[in-house]
């Protein structure tokens, strides 16, 4: 099997999943196939390189294992692209080792030849694994609008309220953070305070923010974040005083104390107090 | 007499909230703590002592992506007889503790008045814990200390979770 090394300009990918990315932050061009897989085909791409970066960090940022994910052929509604677009789309490949294509231009053709749409995307789909876990110097430095930002979060929000949130468990929604992050911290986290203090704002989704925002331990974003932490630990809902004391209590450890205690003589949900207090326990020891 | 340990997604759903009639119980926690399929809610029985609850911690807590506090729900198992629970299943958990696993049962056939009942029997005659973090990877270090987890099934999120935190899995 042949691996593609070349790429093209500074599109380096053209399919991921998307579920957080609606059809309204990627306009048209895109064609969704399933709640889950967009794809992109490379004109499409070059306009809109930084909703393409969005999402290639946000999966490079949301995995920690080697992530495996499916690429297809570019199709649209006009039928199937010129066979040189697949050919570039198959040899389309990162600067970085980032990506390790493991299709070859033949296999898409052949692809191709074999399914139709509508189909199940998954039938003209071939591997593609990816090689590291974290997000490329390449990415880190890609420039993101604000305004595009602040639309992929509320594209992150929007499917986070259909979301069930398990603790311990790494939410769609706490990976779509994730991936922003690495874009444009502060601007996030700016953006962010603007949503989580929304009064309509479902409590759940605080609450697994609130729990998002206490496993970020990069120090140059360290005071924003225990700015929010502390907003939590004064909210209105005790499900958000809960997720703010506990992440502040893991992101701050003993450091968090005077500030938890504040919360524990404040909080008069009996047992939530209670549950305050055992977490300063924790810290102190 | 035997205990049943249910693991809990939302503690707070549990607490006292002034609307509340005395000894009623949030409605979310149906959806939230006992949330059935095919209308099968899983419980692990144990037998008396912290040692086994302890155990069920560290099993629960390393079938999770991060590591994080644990809450659970122990009650006897004399309180199925109120809700008149009577179909319980044996089936194997999932769990990287095979020992763990052999104590998981589901309990059947149940319906949406059993489902209220168990909650309120849990809330008068049960205890809801948290187990914080540094109990967590205190039941977590003595499970793999006695060699009672296959670590092979541990999964590589919750490892680099555990080893930020100075707990190497091997």
């Amino acid at each position: 099997m042949t691996v593609a090394t070349s790429r093209i300009g500074h599109a380096p990918l053209f399919l991921l999943y998307g579920r957080y990315f609606s059809n309204d932050l990627l306009g048209e061009g895109s064609i969704p196939f399933s709640d889950y897989q967009y794809a992109f085909d490379t004109d499409f791409l070059a306009p809109r390189g930084d909703a393409m970066y969005l999402i290639a960090s946000h999966v490079t940022a949301g995995v920690e294992d080697p992530y495996s994910m499916k690429v297809v052929g570019s199709r649209t509604a006009m039928g199937d692209p010129p066979e040189e677009m697949q050919a570039t789309m198959v040899s389309v490949h990162h600067q970085s080792p980032m990506y390790r294509i493991l299709g070859t231009h033949s296999m898409v053709k052949q692809a191709n030849r074999t399914s139709s749409m509508p189909g199940d995307p998954r039938d003209d789909c071939f591997e593609v694994s990816w090689g590291l876990a974290g997000p490329s110097e390449w990415l880190k430095h890609q420039p993101i609008s604000s305004v595009r930002l602040e639309q992929s979060l509320h594209g992150l929000f929007d499917a986070a309220t259909e979301e069930k949130f398990e603790r311990g468990m790494e939410s769609d929604f706490a990976k779509g953070l994730k991936g922003l992050l690495v874009l444009s911290p502060i601007e996030l986290l700016r953006l962010l305070r603007t949503r989580l203090t929304e009064t309509s704002m479902p409590v759940e989704v605080v609450a697994e923010a609130m729990r998002w925002l206490g496993e970020q331990e990069q120090k140059s974003i360290r005071k924003h974040i225990v700015s929010l932490l502390i907003y939590g630990l004064q909210h209105t809902s005790p499900l958000v005083r809960d997720a703010g004391a506990l992440a502040l209590g893991r992101l701050e450890g003993s450091n968090s104390l005077s500030h938890l205690n504040r919360a524990i003589a404040d909080e008069t949900v009996p047992e939530l107090r209670q549950d305050m207090r055992d977490l300063a326990e924790s810290l102190q020891s | 007499m035997a205990r049943i340990v249910r693991k809990l997604n939302a503690k707070r759903n549990w607490d006292d909230e002034p609307w509340l009639q005395e000894g009623d119980v949030q409605s979310a926690v149906s959806s939230r703590c006992l949330e059935t399929k095919n209308n099968k809610l899983s419980i692990f029985v144990v037998d008396q002592g912290d040692e086994p609850v302890q155990r069920v911690v560290a099993a629960l807590a390393l079938t999770r992506d991060i590591l994080d506090v644990l809450d659970l729900a122990i009650v006897s198992e004399r309180i199925l007889d109120p809700c008149k629970i009577k179909k319980r299943i044996q089936s194997k958990g999932e769990t990287p503790d095979p020992v763990v696993n052999a104590w998981h049962t589901d309990l059947a056939e149940l319906s949406v008045t059993q489902v209220a009942v168990l909650a309120k029997e849990i809330k008068s005659q049960g205890t809801i814990l948290r187990y914080q973090e540094r109990d967590v990877i205190s039941a977590i270090r003595t499970s793999l200390t006695r060699d009672w987890i296959d670590t092979t099934s541990v999964r590589q999120s919750i490892r680099g979770s555990l080893e930020r935190r100075g707990v190497s899995i091997p």
